[in-house]
């Protein structure tokens, strides 16, 4: 198993390890070194196992024989069926915008800063493998003892051949809420799980306080003095962040983000650079922070409309 | 009486389903009726206890359930 | 976009949205482990009478897809004395036990109790739950129990249906029930009369039985975050037999003496009088149960009403009241206090009258046909019955508990006879029942 790093605070510990392309902090309001050892192990045991199973950089997961299945029905698990039919609902929350099949526009576009726009004919010859309508999703629920609905291992998937699902824009916020259910399960302890800026809490510290957050890329000098990251205060819920200041590319004095636009493959134009907000959960907080950036310049109105805590880098 | 009583519970029945407007929590309230102490029957063993010695000692039955019953302590 | 009436629904949306995934896929993870509930219950009545011991297992799995299977063991084990439904006299009375050999003997004054009273009931019920479609859940159980003089089998079936974005819920069950008795020294004819030694009058090694059918209708309703009701309908008919072949009412004299056995020859000759039981063959009962559960900031209150009534003539109210205190450590406390009060069946009779419509209407077997029905059962009579308990428990870990409950029950009734019966004077006809109950459940997975 990689490394985790432990270190002691005045009045908590915080476990480190590496993964999701982030730093994984996990913030145990305790004095007791042995409680954070385990909760940090088991924190980074369940980020690699959503890490190997929903990562599309993994070969031979599900994910893998799904994109790769050129046309046959795939059964799913119930896990895989939760996500999809989440990313489902996201789709049509969204109007079509938030599409778990866009990821392969990734293959005609560069953000590396640059003014290497990709031409009109790449773009539009990989249109047609992105559309989460062109995918049969039919999905086996039923209902739970408790009155929840719940979905079966008999769920499948059967998509054209050339495309291909990514959970990126859901993997990192559900892989925070499962660490932090998990580890609540094991403790009282107050606990904040952050990674790389998203973050969710179990509730105040044990003082009754609220967590201090610290945000980098709400500040757009954070990249030059770290010490410039904007404080956010949280006692309950989640905070997400979506955007990146870094991932654009710059050509005829227009900015091209990274958020693309799912029916024309071009980037969202006008969207802010990032978005954070609150939310009951790091998946609820992140799919508002993403949505709004697919709303373009009519991000902020959308989030105002929302009611949740918000910041915006524009 | 039997039939005065079914048309009482009928008419709780049907105003509590179509007041629902205005009854009932959405899905993301549910934290406390997810507690095991907010089931409606939260202890069964103890209310199969219970339900079996109130049928050996009084002559009412049911209610909560089925109830009682199944034993020769008539 | 169809959702966006409002302004915020897609925060709404997404919250509900986000909250199934992860309760789903908390799901997903887990390896469903048996989930074991057990409790023993010692129930004790003072004045040395029954004594009860009641040990239940009960097993539940997730066998997959939500579908749980459910196993329960129950053994009841019952030793003591239990009134026969003769009253006290001022005199001893001597009884011959239904086995028709042994014999028991109440003092003057006191309320006589069959000490051959011993039973051992041995039960075992299988459940079957699953989701049908999205909003449904059915389910299904059988249930067999057993004991010397007594066999029970019953056969349950029930569909729970979602409304209102799960908030309210409509459940409709069916129980039927088949019950063969087998008493000791055989079934007695009803209102004949109790012979010393065996009786030859037993229908010989006879059986009886009864079936019961139960319908229940119930709406569960989340009100608000912290309340949820519950309101049940149920209605029930039992045909068959019905009486207790161990129960007797005393025949007295309008003095409030015992009166004389009228037989004119053998061993009967000078006994005693005493008539056997005798009940309708069938009966219909219906129930109103209204149940509430609020939670406060921590603690819950659960207070329920039922109202009962039945074709016999009885009818009841039980209120219940608890309150679970919850103080910290995973632990709470929780008091108890229930009422119930009933009336008495049409046929309830502390005591028969030796009148001119008795004497003239007992034929040659000793029956007295003048009279239907006829029951001393102190189940059958007017009382009322109060608990009040207190229970500790404590969460150990996930689905496990450990709790202990302390509750003393007590029937007080004021029957009594009028003051013409002086033969009766300073005796308690009906004296109070009380009973302790220590109950210890413990309930965890593997």
């Amino acid at each position: 198993m990689p490394d985790i790093q432990l270190r002691p605070h005045k009045d908590h510990w915080v476990g480190s390890y590496a993964a999701m392309a982030s730093t994984c902090d996990i913030i145990i309001d305790t004095s007791e070194q042995e409680l954070a050892q385990k909760l940090t192990q088991i924190a980074q045991q369940e980020t690699l196992r959503i890490q190997q199973k929903f990562s599309r950089y993994q070969k031979d997961n599900l994910l893998w024989k799904i994109n790769h299945a050129n046309g046959a029905v795939i059964n799913v698990d119930s896990e895989t069926a939760h996500l999809l039919d989440f990313a489902d609902q996201c789709y049509q929350l969204s109007d079509g915008y938030f599409d778990i099949t866009s990821g392969c526009l990734r293959r005609a576009w560069t953000f590396d800063g640059s003014d290497k726009l990709p031409s009109e004919d790449s773009v539009n010859a990989l249109l047609p493998f992105v559309g989460w309508h062109k995918v049969s999703w039919k999905k086996v629920s039923w209902k739970k003892a408790n009155g929840q609905k719940n979905l079966g291992e008999n769920s499948s998937l059967q998509m054209p051949a050339g495309m291909e699902i990514d959970f990126g824009g859901i993997g990192k916020e559900y892989a925070v809420d499962s660490v932090l259910r998990l580890l609540s399960a094991q403790t009282n302890a107050p606990i904040l799980v952050n990674f790389g800026g998203d973050l969710a809490v179990t509730g105040a510290r044990k003082n009754g306080a609220a967590w201090q957050v610290g945000i980098e890329s709400l500040d757009s000098n954070a990249h030059i003095n770290k010490q410039a990251e904007k404080i956010l205060e949280i006692s309950a819920g989640a905070l997400a962040t979506s955007g990146d200041s870094r991932r654009f590319l710059i050509a005829n004095n227009q900015r091209y983000g990274h958020i693309l636009n799912p029916f024309t493959g071009w980037p969202i134009m006008d969207a802010p650079r990032s978005v954070t907000v609150a939310g009951s959960n790091c998946i609820q907080a992140g799919m508002l922070a993403t949505f709004a950036l697919l709303k373009g310049k009519e991000a902020e109105q959308f989030l105002a409309e929302q009611g949740v805590p918000f910041w915006l880098l524009k | 009486m039997s039939i005065t009583l079914k048309c009482c519970a009928l008419l709780v029945g049907i105003s509590l389903l179509s007041g629902c407007s205005s009854l009932g929590v959405k899905p993301w309230e549910r934290d406390l009726m997810a507690k095991k102490s907010m089931q409606p029957n939260s202890y069964p063993l103890e209310s199969a206890i219970d339900d079996h010695t109130y049928f050996s000692k009084e002559a009412s039955a049911g209610g909560r359930g089925f109830g009682g019953g199944g034993c020769g302590c008539n | 976009m169809q959702l966006i009436n409002k302004p915020n629904s897609v925060r709404l949306a997404l919250a509900a949205a986000s909250s199934s995934l992860l309760a789903g896929a908390a799901h997903a993870e887990e390896k469903t482990p048996w989930l074991v509930d057990s409790a023993l219950a010692v129930y004790s009545e003072s004045d040395s009478r029954v004594t009860a011991v009641e040990p239940i297992v009960a097993l539940r799995k997730d066998m997959g897809g939500d579908r749980m299977l459910g196993l329960k063991l129950t053994l009841d084990s019952l030793t003591g004395a239990s009134p026969n439904g003769a009253i006290a006299a001022n005199e001893a009375q001597t009884f011959t036990g239904p086995s028709g050999n042994g014999s028991y003997t109440a003092p003057k004054g006191e309320t006589p109790l069959d000490t051959e009273f011993k039973d051992t009931r041995a039960a075992v019920a299988i459940s079957w739950e699953q989701p049908w479609g999205e909003r449904n859940r059915v389910s299904v159980g059988g249930n067999i129990s057993r004991e010397y003089d007594f066999t029970s089998a019953a056969l349950s079936a029930a569909i729970a249906r979602d409304f209102n974005n799960k908030n309210t819920t409509l459940s409709f069950g069916v129980n039927v029930e088949t019950d063969i008795i087998d008493a000791v020294g055989g079934i007695p004819d009803p209102l004949t009369s109790l012979k010393v030694g065996p009786n030859p009058d037993h229908k010989d090694g006879g059986s009886e039985n009864k079936t019961v059918s139960d319908l229940l209708l119930g709406v569960t309703q989340v009100m608000n975050r912290h309340w949820l009701t519950q309101l049940n309908l149920s209605v029930g008919t039992s045909s068959g037999y019905h009486s207790d072949p161990y129960k007797v009412l005393s025949v007295l004299n309008t003095d409030g003496s015992l009166s004389t056995n009228p037989a004119t020859s053998g061993p009967d000759l000078n006994s005693k009088w005493y008539l056997y039981d005798s009940r309708p063959d069938s009966r219909s009962r219906q129930s109103l149960y209204w149940g509430n559960k609020i939670h406060l900031t921590e603690d819950v209150i659960d207070v329920s009403y039922r109202y009962y009534t039945d074709d016999w003539g009885i009818d009841s109210h039980t209120l219940d009241f608890r309150y679970r205190y919850e103080f910290g450590g995973n632990m709470y406390l929780e008091p108890h206090v229930r009422w119930y009060s009933q009336t008495a069946a049409d046929f309830y009779h502390l005591y028969l009258n030796k009148g001119v419509a008795l004497d003239n209407g007992v034929n040659s077997s000793g029956a007295a046909s003048a009279l239907d029905y006829a029951s001393a059962d102190s189940r059958l009579g007017e009382f009322t019955g109060t608990t009040f308990g207190l229970k500790y428990g404590i969460e150990l870990g996930r689905n496990t508990e450990f709790n202990i409950r302390v509750e003393q029950y007590q029937q007080t009734s004021n029957a009594g006879a009028p003051a013409s019966m002086t033969a009766l004077k300073g005796l308690d006809l009906s004296p109070d029942l009380t009973a302790m109950t220590v109950l210890v459940g413990y309930s965890f997975e593997f």
